[in-house]
């Protein structure tokens, strides 16, 4: 009887145990909490609206969606690589940052391949928005806007004057120069290195090769980048152009020389006008509108330019590997969607059939007196330059910017600012062999 | 018998207690060296050994001797910013550190009225947000819409470009430094001031010594170690500028690298370019170079001659 009891306490006990296993390994199955890191809000709060509606594909599973902005976010996923810690499922890397990225291939060993899962999809993205997030000729980031180039600029200014918005560059330092008579300049230029190759790119000129070899000494690029030089340098010396250095470029005194009307305006990206204009500029809703970037007289060159951007990546060694490429496909590789992002969150889609919908090349855009401003882009976005990355690519436009800075003030010329940036180069390529 | 084991006893008690008096200093100083073992020694010793390989932080490191010394020495960027750094540090030495002492006299008077509150406003820098800080400064200098430039601009004059000319940009960080620092060297001061005997002055006085003279006679001497100690906290904060710089110039150490510090260099290729191995053998350089100024400093104050 002793025993019996014994034999029946044991088995009651595994039976509650096995109770109290089975719902938790069935939670544990159930339950998935997705990370997602970023510099940007207006990621997350689109990332999040798609991620509610892609859940859905999967009703037994229990999703929490732990999407944020981290302060200094590459420096902290690099520092959590280093320590072996957890990184996010989903990260953005600014292009900017993606050469970090690059270092010792950190990118192949610790993100997924996305040019396979992209398949028939990668053709549907402009091939310009791809290059910035390749390594080795793989792709490892989904970019989250077009990031074109076009002239912000205020229709008032040249109408007073009966003068017609310049579409060539020659066009553009006339109209600047006969503007600065009263003191008035087109659009700014800083020292950044950024800046200078988005003025080059448009040229068709290149930094780096596919390779990420630098090939800016090599020709027709090292005439490229004199000549784009000598066109700053133009246009500064008419008045036509405004230097105005980086520490002052993204403050308030440019928003405050649109107001006083002796500043017309940018040539920046599709991104400087909600990240910048429209926030800093509230008061000057219907004074602006978008042209397109003039172009070179001589036919050379894109209609075009690009500048910054932001690429997806899927962290590889995570469990939820697959979720965060399938919440990334959805939200980011889907016609539907890329033109959901731009209604809500004003970021371009990289897909060039978005723009024959009418949803972006319709829209009026109040700021801009009712402009539809999609259709500046719809005629730009098959001409969007290529560009790629190196490992050098942070090295050369922080010294491309102290060049920039002593070309603009007028210590060196175009061709001593090329020459010094490319011994520059040679010497830190030479030290990193 | 009783009375030799007692004696043992007492010996080996004896003994116990003389080994517990030796090591009793030791066990109370010795969270100090602990600490400074981890968290300074080891790190140090480690950023040696690591400024002889290169290194992203992830994969593995690679021996390369002294290469990365050598392209610290031949580039012109590093050279740039150490002269940055060096004009910096002379600044604040000949600038902050004259201008607390004379603005601690000050405060130190009897005549002052609202000592305390003027205290407290000289003081308030030092407890501010360096960030907040800055960015106010990033506006004050600004060309076209700074306060700095409103009375030029006012009087029909062209403005300075504070951040975008490669002279004056030295000179916007030199006075925020000033700005930051001088409120804390002027605590400092007035603690040591407040220590100088009232005797002293009294005696000057009645021998009928002038404001002047008492000061080169009587403060100056009497505030020798807090001179020194300043002088090392000033040398040393300067030589390791970096926030003020980063923000001011949005993190281009500009124009042309003319703002850049040693910090900031070490900074944009250790954590922007991942150059690990090539930052520590900045960090070592810039060691070197403080520990050696320091001792230099303390030589010239006299802390290493043998008193008589």
């Amino acid at each position: 009887m002793r025993r019996t009891l014994t034999v029946v306490a044991i088995l009651f006990a595994f039976a509650l145990l096995w109770a109290a296993a089975l719902p938790a390994a069935a939670q544990d199955a159930s339950e998935v909490t997705m990370t997602m890191w970023t510099h940007d809000g207006l990621y997350v709060q689109f990332f999040s609206a798609r991620a509610e509606e892609w859940k859905e594909r999967y009703p037994d599973i229990n999703f929490t969606f732990e999407f944020e902005v981290v302060p200094s976010v590459f420096d902290k996923v690099l520092g959590n690589l280093a320590a072996g810690e957890e990184i996010p499922d989903l990260l953005g890397i600014e292009q900017g940052s993606f050469p970090r990225f690059m270092q010792g291939g950190i990118i192949e060993s610790k993100f997924l391949d996305l040019t396979d899962l992209l398949a028939d999809d990668y053709d549907l993205i402009v091939e310009g928005r791809h290059t910035p997030y390749k390594y080795q000729g793989r792709v490892y980031g989904v970019d989250s806007s077009l990031c074109a180039v076009v002239y912000y600029y205020q229709p008032s200014i040249f109408e007073e004057r009966g003068l017609s918005v310049p579409t060539t560059w020659d066009e553009y330092i006339e109209t600047g120069a006969a503007l600065a008579e009263e003191g008035i300049a087109m659009s700014y230029i800083t020292d950044h290195g950024g800046m200078f190759m988005m003025y080059l790119l448009q040229r068709g000129g290149a930094i780096f090769d596919d390779h990420g070899e630098f090939v800016l000494p090599d020709e027709p690029n090292r005439g490229i980048a004199i000549e784009v030089l000598n066109l700053l340098r133009e246009g500064l010396d008419s008045g036509a152009i405004r230097y105005v250095p980086s520490a002052e470029v993204w403050g308030p005194a440019i928003i405050n020389a649109y107001r006083e009307g002796n500043l017309v305006g940018a040539i920046m990206p599709d991104w400087y006008s909600d990240y910048i204009l429209k926030p800093q500029a509230e008061d000057m809703a219907e004074q602006f509108r978008i042209g397109r970037m003039p172009v070179w007289g001589d036919g050379d060159g894109h209609k075009t330019s690009v500048w910054g951007g932001t690429g997806f990546a899927v962290a590889k060694e995570n469990e939820n590997a697959q979720y965060a490429w399938e919440l990334l496909q959805y939200t980011y590789v889907t016609l539907e969607n890329q033109i959901k992002r731009y209604e809500e969150i004003a970021y371009y889609p990289t897909m060039s059939a978005a723009f024959h919908d009418d949803r972006i090349v319709g829209l009026s855009d109040p700021f801009y007196a009712g402009q539809k401003t999609g259709e500046v882009f719809a005629e730009i976005v098959d001409d969007v330059p290529i560009w790629y990355q190196s490992l050098f690519r942070q090295t050369f436009e922080s010294q491309m910017a102290a060049e920039l800075a002593l070309f603009f003030d007028g210590a060196v010329s175009a061709d001593e600012a090329i020459d010094n940036i490319v011994q520059y180069m040679e010497d830190e390529i030479a030290f990193a062999e | 018998m009783v009375q030799a084991a007692m004696t043992r006893g007492r010996e080996a008690r004896d003994a116990g207690g003389f080994q517990q008096h030796k090591l009793a200093p030791y066990a109370f100083i010795s969270p100090f060296y602990v600490l400074f073992a981890f968290f300074f020694l080891a790190p140090s010793l480690i950023a040696l050994v690591l400024s002889l390989f290169r290194w992203d932080g992830i994969n593995d490191p690679r021996f390369v001797l002294a290469r990365n010394y050598g392209r610290l020495l031949s580039d012109k960027v590093f050279a740039q910013a150490a002269t940055n750094t060096a004009v910096y540090a002379i600044a604040s030495l000949l600038i902050v550190l004259p201008l607390a002492l004379v603005l601690a006299v000050l405060l130190n008077s009897k005549s002052l009225r609202f000592s305390n509150v003027w205290r407290a406003m000289y003081f308030t820098p030092v407890v501010t947000s360096t960030v907040a800080i800055t960015l106010v400064f990033q506006i004050l200098y600004n060309r076209d819409i700074g306060l700095l430039n409103a009375p030029l601009i006012y009087l029909g004059l062209e403005p300075i470009y504070w951040l975008g000319d490669r002279s004056w940009v030295k000179v916007a960080i030199i006075i925020l430094i000033a700005w930051r620092s001088t409120g804390l060297l002027t605590i400092y001061f007035l603690a040591g001031l407040q220590s100088i005997p009232e005797e002293l002055y009294e005696a000057a006085s009645i021998d009928g010594a002038s404001m002047l003279q008492k000061f080169y006679r009587i403060t100056i001497p009497m505030l020798r170690p807090i001179i020194l100690f300043v002088s090392i906290i000033l040398l040393l904060s300067s030589i390791q500028i970096f926030d003020e710089i980063q923000i001011l110039t949005n993190g281009t150490g500009g124009p042309a690298n003319a703002s850049m510090s040693v910090v900031q260099y070490l900074y944009e290729r250790g954590y922007t370019r991942l150059r690990l191995g090539f930052a520590s053998a900045v960090g070592t350089v810039l060691f070197a170079t403080v520990f050696i100024l320091s001792l230099l400093q303390l030589q010239w104050y006299g802390v290493f001659r043998k008193e008589d």
